[in-house]
């Protein structure tokens, strides 16, 4: 080979060296542990559930178990007959030990599981073929997030738009408007698209009259927390800060476009209130209840909100995917509302212990004048971080 | 918003078109572009339609295309691009639904050695930097497949293994001798995602190269690429990749023979941070991590056999991350849009739907490491860049002076560094090889007569407690025939075929495997396909075939499920 010169071999020959040197392999592995059932696999200890009915709504539980004699990758899926939503247990072992896998009521599928329905959970093993399957589990009720404290995040639903019920607050579903110079109205509780529960909202029109608001729902005096009887009661801590405070919501995208769901919250800027005859500041909310509601207790509001006078925040959500997605925005993201008679006139002042109420509006925006779709359902305030499905 | 939008494009379109007319006389102002039409009559049958009679079984669909690129060149300091589309679908009516946009724009110029582009930039480095890889089914296909698969391509803004950005590109180069000594710099700058002003930031995806060249034969290059967000006050995470290579590149020009090492080795630097809040730093989750790569590659032509050798090495480590290398340019997850809907939910992506349908690919870099399908490639689903291989290839093939047929063989061997699940490592061995013979040439015919064949066979194995043994073929065989001139006959044949046990990982948001999906079973699928070509001119060309689809799968305990597409196509594109 003329002209090759040995020089270039040696280059060569150190390269390879290098590259050698960089490939040794590394301990350990990456990823979850896998191991699969070999020849021999036996379930030592059956397939078994605690209970075959548990009532969610009771917060009551339900866990698995199983022992083998090898040391297995496990799965175990629970199924919903009805919903289809799904919670997937795993882990690896030569057993599984209950507290491994309890059953509360929760979904790892976007799906939520519903209320009263039966339910499957299959045993499949890392290898093995067969699935072992207990399907004669029923729930009572549904898992209620409501007042529950999750990975340090505090759930408070303010409408699942299934029902009201005792120490829950009035569903922001049961005050609707809309606008009544658009055509194709249609705001109404659904049945058959739904994530959360048995029912999500439908909210669609056309905004026929170009002014980009086809309806939106808040109850009685604006006031939508008004259940509230005692201090107990009002579940967001006064001290929040903006930013720790999230209101999260699944929204399901149609495709239709300019859909956008607009959340409005309202705070309470009354700054003194008369108690025994004497007047004092306003400084926690268990003086804002008092100055909305008593004596008397609720529905009868003493001081209804009015959006003339106080702060009303906003954030529109455009929707533009399609199907559902939860949401969750912090308080510190919404803007002051504009207009002096919806909730511009109040002091400015972002303070999330005055939030006295909330609305949900569908939007034609960014473009007016057209159609637009979409359904809601789980809407939850959480405290100290997002919603923890 | 959307009338204002069109009155911008149409007022920017005219703008250009003055501006040319005005400076008529130094200003060159030239006009190219692409009209197509594409008609598809499809329908589907199979396991996964007949019983449900509620979904889309047979369809009619297609489009018409205008691209029009105005050049403008007013002299070598400043010229510009801009392709404006038309585009209507298929059976709308007198303009209905026809939407238009400016597809493309650049502003380019030299300025002494200096040169520059603004606008959409092609940005191409090394395959361990910013490199846009080719799909593994695509090798010697035959003419029926390459004419559907330049479209994708020309759609999808693929061109070559460059990734088309949004952004700036400068470069220079100083001669310092005669002998070709010398220094160039080259830079770019692009948006890769763009804010919502509140919680997700700017993302920006920049690099650069600078190269020393000691002359002709020897060049030395370090390279970097930084991915990074402009973090906000309230955004929800900041991410930041950095990645530096450096590269020596040598060549021996003889009489007959020429030999070009090219050695590349780097590392990159990984960090994100998820957090709800900003100032007090609520839930924050930190995830950093770096890892290196380093690979050899030595290339052999013996001039007057016309045979080309390269023997590569290379080691790429388990958290290597290399975004703008690592993207994938299809979308495996991606529901075709024909006959998306089938029975029990969606119908997935068949080789039929990756070899002719423009929705699968992808034109955006991730930084997350996007699924891919273990049917196709498990050895390097993202390229040369792949985490957590090690190993070599051989690859023979005829130079590319020969022009009678183009045919390379090649054995690579890979295994995993560091084992997923289990410390046993997976071993990849792919074979392959293909070739496109030009017989006309051969027969001294002026007329075309090319044959084509392709295959690739790739085998995984590990053993221990999750052992793996999953193995899979990809076949390509055609033949273009021109029987009358200017007329071809022509013929395609795919075949995909994969059986055994795999894992498939998901990844979490930082790139780290969080679970396997274990599966097992069997896929077959071929697509043969026959049709005719008029080339009226060189730029000009009006396709007629009928394309037949037939997969079956079983996976895990589920029942076989079988689905076959037949696809009439008409196709006419110009280009002048």
């Amino acid at each position: 080979m003329k002209g090759f010169n040995k020089k270039y071999l040696g280059f060569g020959i150190a390269v390879a060296m290098l590259a050698g040197g960089v490939s040794c392999k590394r301990d350990g592995f990456s990823g979850p542990e896998l191991s699969a059932a070999t020849d021999g696999f036996e379930l030592t200890t059956s397939f078994a559930v605690t209970d075959t009915i548990v009532n969610l709504g009771a917060d009551e539980t339900i866990s698995f178990s199983a022992a083998f004699n090898q040391k297995v990758s496990w799965e175990i899926v629970v199924t919903g007959v009805k919903s289809g939503a799904e919670k997937t247990f795993t882990g690896i072992g030569e057993f599984i030990d209950p507290s491994q896998a309890i059953f509360e009521g929760r979904a790892s599928s976007a799906r939520f599981f519903s209320s009263d329905e039966y339910v499957r959970a299959d045993l499949s093993i890392l290898g093995l073929d067969s699935v072992y399957s207990i399907d004669s589990l029923e729930t009572v009720l549904f898992y209620s997030y409501h007042r529950k404290v999750l990975s340090g995040v505090k759930h408070i639903v303010i409408d699942n738009f299934e029902s009201s019920g005792a120490y829950k607050y009035s569903p922001v579903s049961l005050a609707v408007a809309t606008d009544a110079l658009d055509s194709d109205v249609d705001f109404i509780a659904n049945e058959s698209i739904v994530v959360e529960g048995d029912r999500s909202f439908k909210m669609a029109g056309t905004d026929v009259n170009n002014n980009g608001w086809t309806g939106g729902m808040n109850s009685e005096n604006l006031v939508d927390f008004y259940l509230v009887g005692n201090a107990m009661n009002l579940l967001i801590d006064s001290g929040i800060a903006p930013e720790d405070l999230y209101f999260n919501m699944y929204i399901y995208g149609t495709g239709h476009e300019s859909t956008a769901v607009q959340l409005k919250v309202y705070e309470y800027d009354h700054k003194s209130f008369v108690k025994n005859d004497s007047v004092h500041e306003l400084k926690t909310r268990e003086d804002m209840r008092f100055d909305i509601f008593a004596p008397g207790p609720p529905p009868l509001a003493k001081n209804p909100y009015d959006q003339g006078i106080n702060d009303g925040w906003i954030y529109d959500v455009e929707v533009s995917w399609t199907g559902w997605k939860l949401v969750s925005i912090p308080y510190s993201e919404f803007r002051a509302a504009n207009d002096l008679l919806f909730g511009g006139n109040g002091d400015r002042v972002k303070e999330s212990w005055r939030i006295c109420g909330m609305a949900v509006s569908l939007l034609a925006f960014p473009t007016t004048g057209v159609y637009t779709e979409t359904y809601i359902d789980q809407l939850v305030i959480t405290q100290g971080g997002r919603f923890q499905k | 918003m959307m009338m204002n939008y069109k009155k911008s494009l149409i007022i920017t379109a005219i703008t250009l078109g003055a501006s040319a007319l005005v400076n008529a006389q130094s200003a060159k102002f030239t006009l190219n572009g692409l009209g197509r039409s594409v008609l598809t009559t499809n329908s589907i049958s199979g396991s996964i339609v007949d019983a449900d009679e509620t979904v889309q079984k047979k369809g009619t669909s297609g489009y018409n295309l205008f691209d029009l690129q105005t050049n403008l060149a007013v002299d070598s300091s400043f010229q510009a691009m801009a392709i404006f589309r038309t585009k209507s679908p298929f059976g709308s009516f007198f303009g209905a639904t026809t939407a238009f946009e400016f597809r493309q724009f650049k502003m380019m110029g030299s300025i002494k050695d200096f040169k520059y582009e603004l606008g959409d930039i092609r940005v191409e480095m090394t395959p361990y930097t910013v490199f846009n890889n080719y799909i593994t089914d695509g090798t010697y296909e035959s003419d029926i497949f390459k004419q559907r698969r330049e479209i994708m391509e020309y759609e999808n803004f693929n061109d070559g293994n460059s990734w088309l950005l949004q952004g700036v590109a400068g470069e220079y180069f100083w001669k310092i001798n005669k002998k070709g000594m010398g220094v160039g710099i080259y830079a770019f700058g692009s948006r890769n995602t763009s804010t919502n002003e509140s919680t997700t930031p700017d993302r920006l995806l920049s690099g650069g190269r600078l190269e020393f060249r000691l002359n002709k034969d020897i060049k030395i290059g370090a390279n970097a690429v930084t991915m990074f967000d402009i973090s906000l006050l309230s955004s929800d995470f900041d991410y930041n990749n950095n990645v530096f290579t450096g590269d020596v590149n040598y060549k021996m020009d003889k009489d007959n023979f020429l030999l070009d090492v090219n050695v590349e080795g780097g590392m990159s630097m990984y960090n994100y941070s998820y957090f709800n809040d900003q100032d007090t730093i609520v839930e924050q989750t930190d995830t950093a991590y770096q890892d290196g790569f380093v690979d050899v590659n030595i290339g052999f032509v013996l001039k007057k056999q016309k045979l080309r050798f390269d023997l590569n090495g290379r080691s790429v480590g388990v958290l290597y991350s290399s975004p703008s290398a690592q993207t994938r340019r299809i979308n495996a997850t991606k529901n075709p849009d024909l006959f998306g809907a089938v029975q029990g939910g969606e119908r997935g992506q068949l080789l039929f739907d990756r070899s002719t349908g423009e929705d699968m690919y992808n034109s955006t870099i991730s930084p997350l490491l996007m699924a891919y399908n273990a049917v196709y490639n498990r050895s390097t689903p993202y390229g040369k860049a792949t985490p957590n291989r090690t190993g070599v290839s051989l690859r023979v093939g005829s130079d590319t002076t020969y022009k009678k047929m183009d045919a390379s063989a090649k054995f690579t061997y890979l295994t995993e560094i560091q084992g997923e699940g289990i410390p046993d490592l997976r071993n990849f061995m792919v074979i392959s090889a293909g070739a496109v013979a030009h017989l006309g040439k051969y027969f001294k015919v002026k007329r075309k007569i090319d044959v084509n064949f392709g295959v690739r066979s790739e085998t995984t194995s590990r053993g221990g407690n999750a052992s793996v043994d999953f193995s899979s073929m990809l076949f390509d065989a055609g033949l273009a025939i021109e029987v009358l001139k200017k007329i071809d006959i022509l013929g395609g044949l795919k075949y995909v075929s994969a059986e055994g046990n795999e894992y498939a990982e998901t990844r979490d948001d930082f790139n780290f495997v969080s679970s396997f999906t274990a599966f097992e079973g069997v896929y077959n699928e071929t697509i043969i396909s026959a049709g005719a070509r008029i080339r009226f001119t060189p730029y000009q060309a009006f396709v007629i075939n009928y394309n037949m689809s037939s997969a079956s799968s079983q996976w895990n305990d589920a029942a076989t499920s079988d689905a076959n597409i037949g696809q009439l196509f008409f196709n006419y594109t110009g280009r002048f």
